[in-house]
C-alpha cells in the first residue's frame, strides 16, 4: 500500500427518500434554501445538477471553505459518473428516433463530464475538472486522482464527488442492476499537514491507498480467496468496510462466498447490504459511512456500536471491488477530535436510508 | 508530503485515423507531411437531413484486425484495440504487457450500443441488461484489460475533447508515483448517429468539409473518428530492455475555464494556466519550446482563445514558436484528438519535420502567430507542447522532450 497523508475536511451525502417509480429519489425542492445560497443563478439547472450543487455547497460549508478568485485555480473537482446523465441521453435518442432536428447540446449533455463542467462554472472551480468512469470503482478513482493532485501540490482543495442518479425511462434495467435509491456523496480533500498547520478540524485522514485490476474470468477470486488472502485484510485487525458494487448485477458469487468467511464476517460491513448498488457513489459514500461510525453510535447496530466505542484502533480499511476485477482499498484514520455538527446530519441521513444497516 | 518523481518515456505509438484508415503510423505520418485532406462525404451512416454531410472516417480499418473481431459491432473498442496492438508491437513489449495498466479517454464510447440499450429498455425488451454492461465508457478499457490479462490499474476518464490527454496525464502520474512501470494510455471515439446529428446544424461545423484553423474565413471543424495509444514507461525500465524511445513526457497541466458550457474563455486564461502548469512541471522556459501542436478546431472562439492563451503564457516568445493544427487534415477525432496530437508531436521530435496547418488562406488579424501555413517545415525540434481544450472548458497540456 502507498502511504499518503490527506485530510477529509468536509463531506456531505444526499440519499433518495422520495418514492419515484420503484425507487427512492432525491427531491431537490427540499434543498431550495441551500440552492438559493449559491452565488450564481441556479433556477435554470436540471434536477441532477441541482442535487449535485446542493451536495457540493453543503460539503464546502462543512469544510468552512469559500471558493474565491484567489483560491479558485487551486481547487479541483473530480466526479465519478459511471453511466453519464441518462435523462439527457434518453432525450437525445428519442429525438434521433423521431428524426427531429438535431440540437447542439446533445453532445455535451450526453457525455459523462457535463456535470463536472457545469459545477466548475457554478462554483468557479478553475483547477482540473475530470470525470471518471471505472466500473464500480469510480468513487475510488476520483479519490486516488485527488490524492495525487494534493501530493504533487497541484491543488490545495479537491472536491471528490460520486453520483448515482436514476432515470425513470430505464427503471427496469436499473432494478436488475441492484439499484435501490439515488445517492450523491461529496468529500473535500486537503493536504493533512496544511490543515493541521492552519489549526483546522478534519473528519478523518486517508493514510494508505492501493489499486489494481485482476483479470478474473470465473469471478471466483472476488470472494474469500482474494479478500482473505490479501495483505491488507491479513494485516488489518480493525474494522473493514466493503463495497461490492455491480455484484448483484453480474450475479457474482463474491458476496455469498465472502459472507461464509467467519473471520471477515465479524469485522466487516458490506455497503451494498445497506444502500443497494450505489455504483459510482460507492467510494465517497463508503468513506462518509465509515467516518460517521467513528464518532457516533450507529443506532441499534451492534457492529457499528462496537466500532465507535473501540478506543485503541480508530481506523478502518475500506475495500471496493467489483465483478470486472477492479480492486481498490484505503485505510482511513480518525483525525483530530473535534465537533462537527454536520456529522449528525449525515448520520441521520444514512440511518434514514431505506435499507437499515445489517451485519453481513 | 514528499514528492519523488520518476522520468517517463514514450516507447510505442499506435494510431487509427481517417488519414491512415488503420494502415499504421507510417501511413499516418506520410499523409500528415503531404498535407492530405482526409475529410470525405459521410458514408458510414445512412444519409439523413439532420446528419452532418462531411466527416473523417477510418474506412475498413477492421481488415487489419483478427477475423474474430471483424464482425464485432463495437466500433469504438475495435478502433482502440487496433491502435493498442500497433503500439504494443511498436514498443516490442508484448511479453511485459500483463504488468501494465491501462488509461483510456473517450467522450461517447460505444454510444451506438447505448442507443440500442435505451431503445430496448423503452420497448421493455429483455436483453437490455446485456447491453447495459457494454455501453458505459469503462467497458472499453475493461474489455481490453481482460483480453490482454493486464494486472495494473484500469482507468477511464471523460473530459470531452481533452479526454485522451487527461488519460495520458493520469497514466503519467501512475508511473511517476511508482505505482506502475508501464502504462497503455490513449483514447478513441467513433462516428455515430448521435455525433453526426448533434453537430449537423451547429455553426461550429464546416459544411463544405474544409477545416481552416486560424483562418479569417474559418467555417468550423468536421467530426471524425479515430484512436491513438502511447506506451508510457519508466525511463530506466525502458533503457534496461533497450527499448526504442520516441520522447520523454516531461509535464502535464490541466485546468478548467469555469466560464461557459459551449464556449471557451476567449481570453484563454484557463488554457494559459494549463500551459504554465505543464511548463513548470517540465522545468521548461517559454523560449525552450520549438513547436506547439494546437487544438486548432477552426471555430472563432477556440482559435481566439488558443492564440491569446499562447500569447499570455509565452509573452514575447509567442510570435517565434511554430504552431500547427493537424485537425485541418484529419478533422476532430473527439476523445482521441489529444493522443493523436501527442503521437504527431512524438513524430515531430523524432523526424524533425513540423506539419503544416493546411487550407490556411486569409490571415485573421486577431490570430497573428506563426501557424506553419506554408507547408511542412524541416527543423530541429527539441521540446514541444500539445494543447487540448474541451467543450465545457476543460484544458489539458502535455509537454514532451526529445531524448538526448
Amino acid at each position: 500500500m502507498m502511504a499518503v497523508n490527506v485530510a477529509v475536511t468536509g463531506m456531505s451525502c444526499l440519499l433518495g427518500s422520495e418514492k419515484c417509480s420503484i425507487f427512492l429519489c432525491i427531491d431537490p425542492v427540499k434543498y431550495d434554501l441551500v440552492l438559493r445560497s449559491i452565488e450564481q443563478e441556479t433556477s435554470n439547472l436540471f434536477r441532477v445538477e441541482k442535487i449535485l450543487a446542493v451536495a457540493i455547497k453543503k460539503a464546502l460549508d462543512d469544510a468552512g471553505i469559500r471558493i474565491t478568485k484567489k483560491n479558485a485555480h487551486r481547487c479541483a473537482i473530480l466526479i465519478d459518473n459511471a453511466y453519464g446523465i441518462e435523462e439527457f441521453k434518453v432525450q437525445s435518442f428519442i429525438s434521433l428516433l423521431k428524426k427531429e432536428a438535431s440540437k447542439t447540446f446533445l453532445v455535451p449533455y450526453s457525455s459523462a463530464n457535463v456535470l463536472a463542467a457545469k459545477m466548475s462554472i457554478l462554483f468557479n472551480i478553475q483547477g482540473p475538472s475530470l470525470t471518471f468512469s471505472s466500473g464500480s470503482l469510480p468513487g475510488m478513482s476520483a479519490c486516488f486522482a485527488g490524492i495525487d493532485l494534493l501530493r504533487d501540490k497541484r491543488s490545495d482543495i479537491v472536491i471528490v464527488v460520486g453520483v448515482n442518479f436514476f432515470c425513470k425511462d430505464l427503471d427496469r434495467a436499473f432494478k436488475r442492476s441492484g439499484f435501490r435509491q439515488e445517492s450523491c456523496a461529496v468529500l473535500i480533500l486537503e493536504d493533512s499537514q496544511r490543515v493541521e498547520k492552519a489549526g483546522r478540524p478534519a473528519h478523518g485522514k486517508i493514510m494508505n491507498i492501493k489499486r489494481s485490476f485482476y483479470h478474473d474470468p470465473k469471478k471466483e477470486a472476488l470472494g474469500r480467496s482474494r479478500l482473505g488472502s490479501s495483505q491488507e485484510v491479513k494485516r488489518h485487525q480493525g474494522s473493514i468496510l466493503l463495497s461490492f458494487s455491480c455484484s448483484l448485477f453480474n450475479r457474482c458469487p463474491a458476496i455469498p462466498r465472502f459472507s461464509l468467511d467467519p473471520k471477515l464476517r465479524k469485522r466487516s460491513v458490506i455497503l451494498e447490504n445497506v444502500f443497494g448498488n450505489t455504483f459510482s457513489s460507492a467510494g465517497a459514500l463508503g468513506v462518509i459511512w465509515g467516518l460517521c461510525a467513528f464518532y457516533h453510535r450507529m443506532g441499534e447496530d451492534p457492529y457499528w456500536q462496537s466500532v465507535s466505542t473501540e478506543k485503541k484502533r480508530r481506523e478502518f480499511l475500506f475495500i471496493d471491488q467489483d465483478a470486472q476485477g477492479h480492486y481498490a482499498s484505503m485505510i482511513i484514520k480518525e483525525s483530530n477530535p473535534c465537533s462537527y455538527s454536520s456529522r449528525q446530519e449525515w448520520l441521520r441521513c444514512l440511518l434514514r436510508s431505506e435499507g437499515r444497516p445489517r451485519i453481513s | 508530503m514528499k514528492i519523488s518523481k520518476r522520468e517517463v518515456v514514450v516507447t510505442g505509438l499506435g494510431v487509427v485515423s481517417p488519414m491512415d484508415c488503420g494502415s499504421g503510423l507510417d501511413s499516418f505520418w506520410k499523409g500528415i507531411c503531404q498535407g492530405r485532406n482526409a475529410i470525405k462525404p459521410l458514408s458510414l451512416i445512412p444519409a439523413r437531413s439532420n446528419y452532418c454531410r462531411f466527416a473523417g472516417e477510418a474506412k475498413d480499418f477492421e481488415r487489419f484486425l483478427e477475423r474474430r473481431y471483424r464482425k464485432d459491432s463495437l466500433r469504438c473498442s475495435n478502433l482502440f484495440r487496433h491502435a493498442l496492438i500497433q503500439a504494443v508491437e511498436d514498443a516490442r513489449c508484448a511479453s511485459l504487457i500483463h504488468h501494465a495498466g491501462i488509461s483510456f479517454g473517450s467522450i461517447l464510447g460505444e454510444i451506438d450500443l447505448g442507443q440500442k440499450y435505451i431503445e430496448a429498455c423503452m420497448q421493455k425488451r429483455r436483453n437490455c441488461v446485456v447491453s447495459l454492461q457494454g455501453y458505459p465508457l469503462h467497458a472499453i478499457p475493461e474489455r481490453l484489460a481482460q483480453e490482454l490479462d493486464l494486472s495494473g490499474p484500469c482507468l477511464c476518464v471523460s473530459t470531452t475533447c481533452s479526454s485522451s490527454g487527461d488519460a495520458i496525464g493520469l497514466a503519467l502520474r501512475e508511473i511517476q508515483c511508482g505505482r506502475s512501470e508501464i502504462m497503455i494510455a490513449g483514447g478513441a471515439d467513433c462516428l455515430s448517429k448521435i455525433l453526426a446529428a448533434a453537430f449537423a446544424s451547429s455553426e461550429a461545423i464546416a459544411q463544405d468539409g474544409i477545416v481552416r484553423p486560424f483562418d479569417k474565413n474559418r467555417k468550423g471543424f468536421c467530426v471524425s473518428e479515430g484512436a491513438g495509444v502511447v506506451i508510457l514507461e519508466e525511463a530506466n525500465h525502458a533503457k534496461k530492455r533497450k527499448a526504442s524511445i520516441y520522447c520523454k513526457i516531461k509535464g502535464y497541466g490541466a485546468s478548467s475555464d469555469a466560464y461557459h458550457l459551449f464556449r471557451p474563455d476567449k481570453d484563454g486564461r484557463g488554457l494559459s494556466r494549463a500551459i504554465q502548469d505543464a511548463l513548470s512541471e517540465a522545468k521548461f522556459k517559454p523560449s525552450d519550446i520549438d513547436y506547439i501542436n494546437a487544438h486548432g478546431v477552426a471555430t472563432l472562439y477556440n482559435d481566439l482563445a488558443e492564440t491569446r492563451a499562447i500569447k499570455r503564457s509565452f509573452g514575447r516568445h509567442a510570435k517565434t514558436v511554430r504552431i500547427s493544427s493537424i485537425k485541418s487534415m484529419i478533422g476532430h477525432t473527439m476523445g482521441a484528438c489529444s493522443v493523436i496530437d501527442l503521437i504527431c508531436c512524438a513524430k515531430v521530435l523524432r523526424e524533425g519535420v513540423i506539419p503544416a496547418t493546411t487550407h490556411y488562406q486569409t490571415p485573421d488579424p486577431e490570430c497573428d502567430l506563426d501557424y506553419t501555413v506554408s507547408g511542412p517545415l524541416v527543423a530541429k525540434v527539441q521540446r514541444v507542447l500539445s494543447l487540448s481544450a474541451g467543450l465545457g472548458g476543460q484544458n489539458c497540456v502535455l509537454a514532451a522532450e526529445r531524448l538526448g
